[in-house]
């Protein structure tokens, strides 16, 4: 042995250590492809018909032949084993129509399902530019959380040889917010001599004086009443009551839609804004229901115990109504102090 | 015995070698130089670096002369196959460094310039003799190492191949006295030898992941949702029993925590429906899915929508999260269904924030509902996916 080899053996043994401590894994030249994302349109654990828009920009201008693109629950480095996750396939997948940029003749090859093989109908140069390809169809996996997926570019058509480029995805399964409220079935409803806007609370008072019958005059009052609601089938707004009487005396109730006269016993009332006598107004409010057409009409007044007034098919928004009271007697009517108590019922039909 | 002599020297050696080791230092050979010259002494050449076929390497070469008077000196480079010893055979074709474009400073002599220089060689003279006999420095810049297809076993199981020697001579005159070549040397006065080496640059790789942790939680979730995850069920409505009417506006949070080192940030979207009754009523998007939010949302105007506060620390995390604009209020809310990644297209829905790399970013969830006086009774739901999106 001579003087070299004592010498430079030990050298080149430590420098060889040195250097596979330091390479313990032989790796292409492939570089990391950049900008890259993979957005999925649902993020819903198990869920089903999940659209994966892959996004990256490449480095270089190379020749692209194929793309694979491989979903793994171990590891986004491209060169790590690959363990497929839970649940997870691409058995259903489609090129979207819409979203795809940079390479556009990709078609689809028959793939494992953890895995999706794209090619081209030949190699073409692919200058550095930003790809996206939308995908339709995925199951994700079952389970909620991370999990990783991996792009690899080749230039032969079919994934073979040696990737050019490469990148790793983390994407994350998470349960959905889910946001739950009753709405309650619900009649907004009130009566009263008047109100402010289209506000119950507001209501004043629920006595009318129709002051000192005259035989010359039409004396007139009104009340009002308010409805809103949202059952499904409308309401049904009916007037309950007696005409005016004074014990066994009665101030005869109109029974069909009759104009006012003075000097003749009358007692009615519709919901409109009437020029003879000067009485009432027009319903107002964003609700829109229906008067029954008995009274509905200006000048014309009518009480018949139980009849309906005011319905709707379906749910209104508030409206308010404006009873017009209409009384008249004759020479004959006998004096008296006149009362009566008309109640306005609502029905919803939900 | 002889043999056994020789084994437990080189194991000796071998551990040495592991001390010493500084690429491209090479310690001093103790060898002879000709007959009648001194040897100089504490010699070196140190590399800056000894990566093969570096260019623009500097060599500084380091000994003690002898004392005697010099104005010359010659610096030989032999391959591996040959020795560090003076005078002997030297074969230059392959493997040692180039120094035809170096230049040279140095403490030696006076004015010490480069005579001839090339593959292998280079001869440096000075305006004046010099005496030194202590530590003397020559710098020579710009060389060329012995590219690795010259040394084509360094990778090997031997290392044969990265080593070459160098050699010095000096002489007392101007013009190398009678120095004729590397194995022929003349009246040199000093000589001294070398063993360099080079070797393949050490190249360090360390791979981290691409990480996204993402969660949706009723509570706020810990860092990286590992704890403090519960189910986002949300129920909007007030009274007992609770319930959705006209009279006010009905909220409840959620949260999603997000850890990531997606270098692109993470878009965080939510896409879902609107509050639905099985019959399909339902409570629309607030201002009519707008995108230009966020919008107010009245008692009694039927609306839903979300949002996330203002203020960091209290209704996002203190770094990390920023709200999307429409989302941002402190009082107003958004459910975007006009833009073209609106809340219930095919498409991955409406950004609400984006995460920038934070090992705890979180965000609180605001969504609100009223229902009108015209909302048909019964129970509403709606079901929000949060995807989120690194860009790595």
């Amino acid at each position: 042995m001579g003087l070299n080899h004592i010498l430079i053996r030990p050298l080149l043994f430590i420098l060889l250590i040195i250097t596979f401590m330091f390479f313990p894994f032989s790796r292409t030249n492939a570089s990391e492809l950049g900008n890259r994302s993979l957005e999925m349109s649902n993020a819903q654990s198990d869920a089903s018909g999940v659209t994966y828009k892959l996004s990256f920009t490449s480095n270089t201008a190379y020749n692209v032949g194929s793309l694979k693109l491989l979903f793994c629950s171990n590891s986004p480095v491209v060169y790590d084993s690959c363990t497929p996750p839970e649940g997870f396939n691409s058995n259903s997948i489609a090129i979207s129509a819409l979203g795809n940029a940079g390479i556009t003749d990709f078609y689809l090859n028959p793939a494992p399902a953890n895995s999706v093989l794209l090619s081209r109908p030949s190699t073409q140069v692919l200058n550095p530019t930003q790809v996206s390809i939308a995908l339709n169809g995925f199951h994700n996996p079952s389970e909620t959380g991370t999990f990783y997926a991996r792009v690899y570019l080749y230039s032969s058509t079919d994934t073979s040889g040696a990737y050019l480029d490469a990148g790793g995805f983390a994407l994350s399964t998470t349960a959905d917010v889910t946001l739950s409220s009753t709405v309650p079935p619900f009649l907004y409803f009130c009566a009263g001599l008047s109100f402010n806007g289209y506000d119950c609370s507001t209501g004043s008072g629920f006595s009318n004086d129709f002051g000192t019958l005259s035989t010359n005059k039409t004396s007139t009052a009104t009340s009002q009443f308010i409805i809103g609601t949202n059952a499904a089938y409308g309401i049904n707004v009916a007037a309950e009551g007696t005409t005016l009487t004074s014990g066994n005396n009665v101030i005869t109730g109109l029974t069909t839609p009759s104009a006012s006269q003075a000097g003749i016993p009358q007692f009615g009332f519709n919901l409109r804004a009437n020029t003879n006598p000067s009485v009432g107004q027009d319903p107002v409010g964003p609700g829109v229901a229906t008067i029954s057409s008995n009274y509905n009409t200006v000048n014309l007044f009518k009480f018949i115990n139980g009849d309906s007034i005011v319905h709707t098919s379906g749910v209104i928004d508030a409206e308010k109504f404006t009873s017009s009271f209409i009384v008249n007697i004759g020479p004959n009517t006998p004096p008296g102090f006149y009362t009566t108590t008309v109640t306005y019922i609502c029905l919803g039909n939900f | 015995m002889n043999k056994l002599i020789k084994r437990i020297t080189a194991r000796a050696i071998y551990f040495a070698s592991v001390g010493l080791l500084t690429i491209g230092v090479i310690s001093p050979l103790a060898l002879t130089g000709s007959a009648n010259a001194a040897t100089v002494s504490t010699r070196s050449i140190q590399m800056s670096t000894a990566a093969q076929g570096a260019t623009g390497v500097t060599y500084t070469v380091t000994f003690t002369p002898s004392g005697t008077s010099v104005q010359s000196l010659v610096l030989d480079f032999c391959d591996s196959a040959s020795t560090p010893i003076p005078g002997a055979a030297c074969a230059t074709s392959a493997g040692v460094p180039d120094f035809t474009n170096a230049t040279v400073s140095s403490t030696f002599m006076t004015s010490l310039t480069a005579g001839t220089k090339g593959l292998g060689q280079i001869k440096l003279t000075g305006s004046a003799a010099s005496t030194a006999s202590t530590a003397q420095t020559i710098t020579l810049s710009n060389v060329t190492n012995p590219t690795s297809a010259a040394q084509t076993t360094c990778t090997g199981t031997t290392g044969a191949g990265c080593t070459f020697y160098g050699r010095i001579y000096t002489f007392s005159g101007s013009t190398y006295g009678t120095y004729a070549s590397a194995s022929s040397i003349g009246n040199a006065v000093d000589t001294g030898g070398f063993a360099l080496a080079t070797s393949q640059s050490i190249t360090i790789t360390a791979t981290v992941k691409e990480s996204l942790t993402f969660c949706a939680s009723k509570t706020q979730p810990s860092v990286g949702c590992t704890t403090g995850v519960t189910a986002p069920n949300l129920t909007l409505g007030h009274g007992t029993p609770t319930a959705l009417d006209s009279t006010a506006v009905d909220s409840d949070t959620a949260y999603f925590g997000c850890s990531t080192n997606a270098n692109g940030n993470v878009v965080v979207r939510i896409k879902g429906t609107v509050l639905t009754s099985p019959s399909a009523n339902t409570i629309a998007a607030v201002s009519a899915g707008g995108s230009a939010g966020p919008y107010s949302i009245t008692a009694g105007t039927a609306a839903f929508g979300m949002r996330i506060g203002v203020t960091s620390g209290t209704d996002y995390s203190a770094s990390g999260v920023t709200p999307t604009a429409k989302y941002s209020s402190a009082t107003q809310y958004s459910w975007d269904t006009t833009s073209a990644t609106n809340n219930t297209n095919l498409g991955a829905g409406d950004q609400i924030a984006t995460v920038t790399p934070a090992t705890d970013a979180w965000a609180k969830l605001n969504f609100a509902a009223t229902a009108a006086l015209t909302t048909p009774a019964g129970i509403y739901t709606a079901s929000e996916s949060l995807i989120a999106t690194g860009t790595f």
